[in-house]
């Protein structure tokens, strides 16, 4: 697979936050594949390095000019027109031109953005789709893990637990599933407003 | 700590608590997991930052008996496939998870089913950019 085009740019996440996204066209395919970054509040102390401008000038230094001027400016060359056969290989490529342990030379949402939007353009080429790019044939759906009370460094109560979840297990499909946490989460804020507690 | 953990999950129905301890106590962490990893999920989010060599220590040390993996934590999707597929040879859960700022992309609910991950967590029935992964 051969790179075509990369596009970077800085848009705002769910927060407000300005993150990375990437657009990237592969040679032979007539439609771009994007890579979307998100970001984390409570972070790890051993995470990768997201990229941050610090210009505390422009949206409270948050902003991620640096993490896309090094995808459009340094990799992109790089990254154009050079014949990658998989997603690990392009993967590998960049961590070795970064070639720091905590991606801190490029920025870990630079490079991700553009693993993204490779594996994504790979897994279309290769399998139609990325929910079968493993090439696994017995596939299932995950149980999702449904956050209903946030605390700690995700609200502004004074709750220790930072988050509450519920767990929809042994229901025969996700319909079944997602009504029956329906029902819970209803009923949680019919209890919390009762109590007069803010969900 | 680990005894306040061992007496609330003897008094609710608890399936996993994520980062019960500190991302940087070690010894405990194989602690909690001798008491309580027979019975609940004890996640390593902080603990391990879908990072393979965090991993693999806490797999020899008995650290935790599941994975949260964030694809932004480690900043490849080549890198956090090798963390799901070491979880899974060797027991532990992988969580494929979402991030607090997120983003209109379901791609981790695509990559979570290639991947034959257990479990997501994608905030709950909420916000577009959350139901959008469910």
């Amino acid at each position: 697979m051969k790179i075509q085009e990369i596009k970077a740019r800085e848009i705002f996440d769910s927060r407000g936050n300005p993150t990375v996204e990437c657009e990237m066209i592969i040679e032979g395919i007539g439609y771009p594949f994007r890579g979307l970054v998100p970001s984390g509040a409570s972070t790890g102390k051993f995470e990768a390095l997201e990229l941050r401008d610090g210009d505390k000038n422009r949206m409270s230094g948050k902003g991620v000019l640096k993490a896309v001027s090094n995808v459009n400016e340094i990799l992109k060359p790089q990254l154009i027109s050079r014949e990658f056969l998989s997603y690990e290989e392009f993967d590998n490529f960049m961590i070795s031109l970064d070639g720091t342990p905590n991606k801190s030379k490029f920025g870990a949402n630079a490079i991700l953005s553009l693993s993204l939007a490779f594996y994504k353009a790979w897994s279309y080429a290769n399998y139609g789709a990325v929910f079968l790019s493993q090439g696994d044939s017995n596939l299932s759906i995950p149980v999702p893990m449904l956050n209903v009370i946030n605390g700690g460094q995700h609200a502004d109560n004074e709750v220790d637990f930072q988050e509450f979840m519920i767990l929809p297990i042994g229901f025969s499909s996700l319909k079944e599933a997602l009504s029956a946490t329906h029902s819970v989460i209803t009923n949680i804020k019919k209890d919390l407003k009762s109590q007069s507690l803010k969900h | 700590m680990i005894a306040v953990y061992e007496n609330i999950c003897n008094k609710y129905p608890i399936f996993s608590i994520e980062d019960a301890l500190n991302e940087e106590d070690y010894e405990g962490w194989t602690k909690i997991t001798e008491k309580l990893g027979n019975k609940i999920k004890l996640v390593g989010d902080d603990l391990f930052v879908t990072n393979l060599e965090k991993l693999q220590t806490g797999i020899e040390k008995k650290q935790a008996n599941s994975i949260l993996i964030k694809l932004n934590q480690i900043g490849s999707v080549t890198e956090t496939l090798q963390a799901i597929s070491l979880a899974s040879s060797n027991q532990f859960a992988s969580i494929m998870s979402h991030r607090s700022g997120e983003t209109e992309d379901s791609f981790i609910s695509d990559l979570a089913v290639a991947s034959s991950c257990p479990l997501i967590k994608t905030g709950s029935l909420a916000r577009s950019d959350r139901v959008a992964k469910i």
